[in-house]
């Protein structure tokens, strides 16, 4: 049993972010764009470590030292919860994988548990990500007992077990009730978004009541604080009192809990692995046609509409790249139902809605957009398109259109609801129209433009291109990027009028999305 | 029809795939390419179709380069490839469409054509359901049809027999006879040598990217079997 999960996990690992293809291959190509890209990773990592030393040191000038583990402790486990969802369903579930290693004399048990170890691997390290340079801080600043980095590293290893296994039973329970529906792609991704939606919805609730927190007594800030995070994630709580208080069996039981909870897990979902496994590879056919009329139409429309119909026959494509437009029309209606002022409340920037609005309406169009992985998803069906007479741009202009339609209703409604909202008038109801457009216009052409950089035809998992690709992540850093800039002058200038950095970041994505697109269109359907 | 002048195709890495391959593939020709697993055929063949770039030398389709004006080129090929892998997620006559949409066909062309085809193949039927739940012959027979949707001047198929019933590998033949009749031109690679010798008037041998011997079949075998002669040839140069 061991040998084969450790087997089935090392195939697993072979396979992921293409480490062991680029260290095998001849494509010096191939080579370059794997480096180029493990430089940007290292230096998000880098940032991101930077950003952690930051906070943890504003946590401990805040006299929050205590209860920085299991601050940072919750943050981990809530993002490996988030991200882990989108995916967990589609890796474990993977029907490619099952097909070839259903017929191999292994056990049910052991293909879960490898590839939950593979889920494992890659969150382990985004958890050391986090828990690493807050201990650090801690250790410099306060000296703490041996016990405290021992416990520490123990905990942190343990960290992602919790979160991967809810993310697990979520995407099991998805996709149970989706392979029994008709349009299974569809029925899965609407549950997987409608889970987002409450996992999102129930964080903002949770963050809301920490944020109300009567704060005015720095004293009593940390007993708060934890109080508040025994009540959204008790494991963290648990965590941060065993290693501050150098609590042995606290942090034992927190181990062993985890560890009795993943093997009930293993447990239920190897019970129903196949079951489920063989409902979502089942394909129905009535072999029932008979040939009637047929209709002409341009190459344009059938290469947009073969575009739709590939977006939605994937759960994973349509959960990920959705939930950005999702988001938009749920940030608008919430600003609607609850009013400009009480948002502004809520976020702690009085008077400042108005002028961010657009901005970040505009970042959530341009979050993920369906582009940055267009290319990728042809996967190896590429030829089809490579040996039709058919002209690169319009396949890309094709792929383009299929976002631009998917996106606009979104865009429509949240500015609908935005409008509304702020009651905008004449000169704020141009920008909040305009500014998130140029935006979505601008992440479709980027998405596609990074996507052609760094296509992935190779996969497995449609997990690896949606989830993992490299041109995925790019996309959505830039798209962070050029919200986050015009943000900050915003923030720090409150005086400078909001006109200014709106018609700034138009003239500037107008001119960057002209320039990708007139690349694009030089470009050949050659990956 | 088709005229491969002194391709040389390397793969980044220096692997040398094809070396100065030259071919002459005419109207009414049906043109076996043999050789053994990695000789360079399916790559031969994908620098033809257009899916890849080659480094040197050219390829004429009725006169025109690939390279030059590839559109052009394709509109008048069609390619079936060894792996049928097609759209799964559209139905069988949605695909069909879309290829008869990228060729331009009017609605009444597509009708007919689709539905002579698809019956010809046993397959009208099923054209109602998503590819996903197609066999891998139901597969290759669609991809085949999308193929001839169109009534390519030239056709170009890797090993096109593989997962086919013994009923559509005779229609299949039928059809490429009828299509050379016609005045297209047919160049397919092959690892059955039987099939080879009963369906093509002229073959080439192809190892290690080079080739061996082209030319018409009755010339080169001179009453033996083709089999003997392609072992005869292949194993002449691995003695060189």
């Amino acid at each position: 049993m061991f040998q084969q999960i450790k087997l089935l996990t090392r195939m697993g690992l072979y396979n992921l972010f293409g480490i062991n293809e680029v260290r095998h291959t001849r494509d010096s190509g191939k080579k370059q764009r794997f480096a180029l890209l493990s430089v940007v990773w290292i230096l998000i990592g880098l940032l991101f470590i930077f950003y952690m030393i930051l906070l943890s040191l504003a946590y401990i000038s805040m006299g929050l030292a205590d209860v920085l583990p299991m601050y940072f402790y919750t943050a981990a486990s809530m993002v490996i919860l988030f991200f882990s969802f989108f995916k967990a369903g589609d890796l474990v579930f993977s029907l490619r994988s099952f097909e070839l290693q259903a017929s191999w004399p292994v056990s049910t048990a052991a293909i879960v548990v490898s590839r939950f170890t593979v889920m494992y691997a890659t969150n382990l390290m985004f958890s050391l990500l986090v828990m690493i340079p807050g201990f650090i801080i801690y250790g410099i600043k306060l000296h703490p007992a041996i016990s405290f980095y021992i416990y520490g590293m123990i905990g942190t290893l343990f960290l992602p077990m919790l979160p991967l296994c809810i993310a697990l039973l979520i995407g099991a329970v998805i996709r149970a009730i989706g392979s029994r529906m008709k349009h299974k792609s569809v029925g899965i991704a609407l549950l997987t978004l409608v889970f987002s939606t409450v996992i999102v919805a129930v964080s903002i609730i949770f963050s809301n009541k920490v944020g109300n927190m009567d704060m005015s007594m720095v004293k009593g800030m940390a007993v708060l604080v934890s109080q508040a995070l025994r009540k959204v994630y008790p494991p963290a709580w648990v965590f941060g009192r065993a290693v501050v208080e150098g609590r042995f069996l606290w942090i034992m039981g927190l181990c062993a809990g985890m560890l009795v909870l993943f093997l009930c897990i293993v447990g239920i979902l190897q019970k129903y692995f196949v079951t489920i496994c063989s409902l979502l590879s089942a394909t129905s056919a009535k072999n029932d046609y008979k040939m009637g009329a047929q209709h002409q139409q341009s190459r344009i429309k059938a290469l947009w509409q073969r575009e739709l119909r590939r977006y939605f026959a994937s759960s994973t494509y349509v959960s990920n790249t959705l939930i950005g437009y999702i988001l938009a029309v749920i940030a608008s209606a919430a600003l609607l139902f609850w009013g400009p002022d009480k948002v502004e409340a809520m976020v702690g920037i009085p008077g400042m809605v108005y002028r961010l609005w657009p901005l970040l309406l505009g970042f959530m169009m341009a979050m993920m957009p369906t582009t940055a992985c267009s290319i990728s998803m042809e996967g190896k069906k590429f030829w089809r398109l490579q040996s039709l007479p058919l002209h690169a741009k319009e396949v890309y202009d094709g792929k383009i259109l299929a976002n631009l339609s998917l996106a606009a209703p979104f865009y429509v409604a949240s500015v609908i609801l935005s409008v509304t909202a702020l009651r905008s008038g004449p000169e704020e109801l141009i920008f909040i129209l305009l500014v998130p457009a140029f935006y979505m216009v601008f992440s479709v052409i980027a998405g596609l433009r990074v996507n052609m950089a760094l296509p992935l035809l190779k996969w497995d998992s449609e997990v690896q291109v949606v989830k993992q690709s490299g041109a995925a992540f790019i996309v959505l850093f830039v798209a962070f990027a050029v919200w986050l800039i015009p943000t900050g002058v915003l923030l720090v200038f409150p005086e400078l009028p909001a006109m200014i950095v709106f018609l700034s970041v138009m003239v500037i994505l107008a001119i960057l999305t002209a320039v990708l697109y007139v690349n694009i269109q030089r470009r050949k359907l050659d990956f | 029809m088709l005229e491969i002048k002194d391709l040389t195709k390397t793969y980044h890495g220096g692997k040398i795939a094809v070396s100065n391959l030259s071919l002459d593939v005419q109207s009414g020709d049906i043109y076996g390419f043999i050789g053994h697993n990695g000789a360079g055929k399916t790559t031969t063949i994908k620098c033809v179709v257009g899916i890849q770039e080659f480094d040197a030398g050219d390829i004429l389709i009725d006169g025109i380069s690939i390279k030059e004006d590839p559109i052009r080129c394709k509109s008048m090929m069609a390619y079936i490839p060894d792996n049928p892998d097609v759209y799964e997620y559209l139905t069988g006559i949605q695909y069909l469409n879309f290829m008869a949409d990228i060729f331009g066909l009017s609605a009444a062309e597509r009708e007919e054509r689709i539905r002579k085809e698809a019956e010809d193949f046993e397959i009208t039927e099923a054209l109602g359901d998503l590819i996903s739940s197609y066999s891998h012959g139901m597969k290759q027979k669609l991809v085949i049809i999308g193929a001839l949707i169109h009534r390519p001047k030239l056709l170009i198929l890797d090993e096109p027999f593989v997962g086919l019933d013994p009923k559509a590998t005779l229609m299949l033949k039928n059809k490429m006879h009828q299509m050379c009749d016609a005045g297209a031109a047919i160049f397919f690679s092959t690892h059955v040598l039987d099939v080879a010798e009963k369906l093509c008037n002229k073959v080439a041998i192809i190892k290690k990217g080079q080739l061996i011997v082209s030319g018409h079949i009755d010339e080169l075998t001179k009453g033996e079997s083709l089999e003997s002669v392609f072992m005869e040839v292949v194993s002449d140069v691995s003695t060189d």
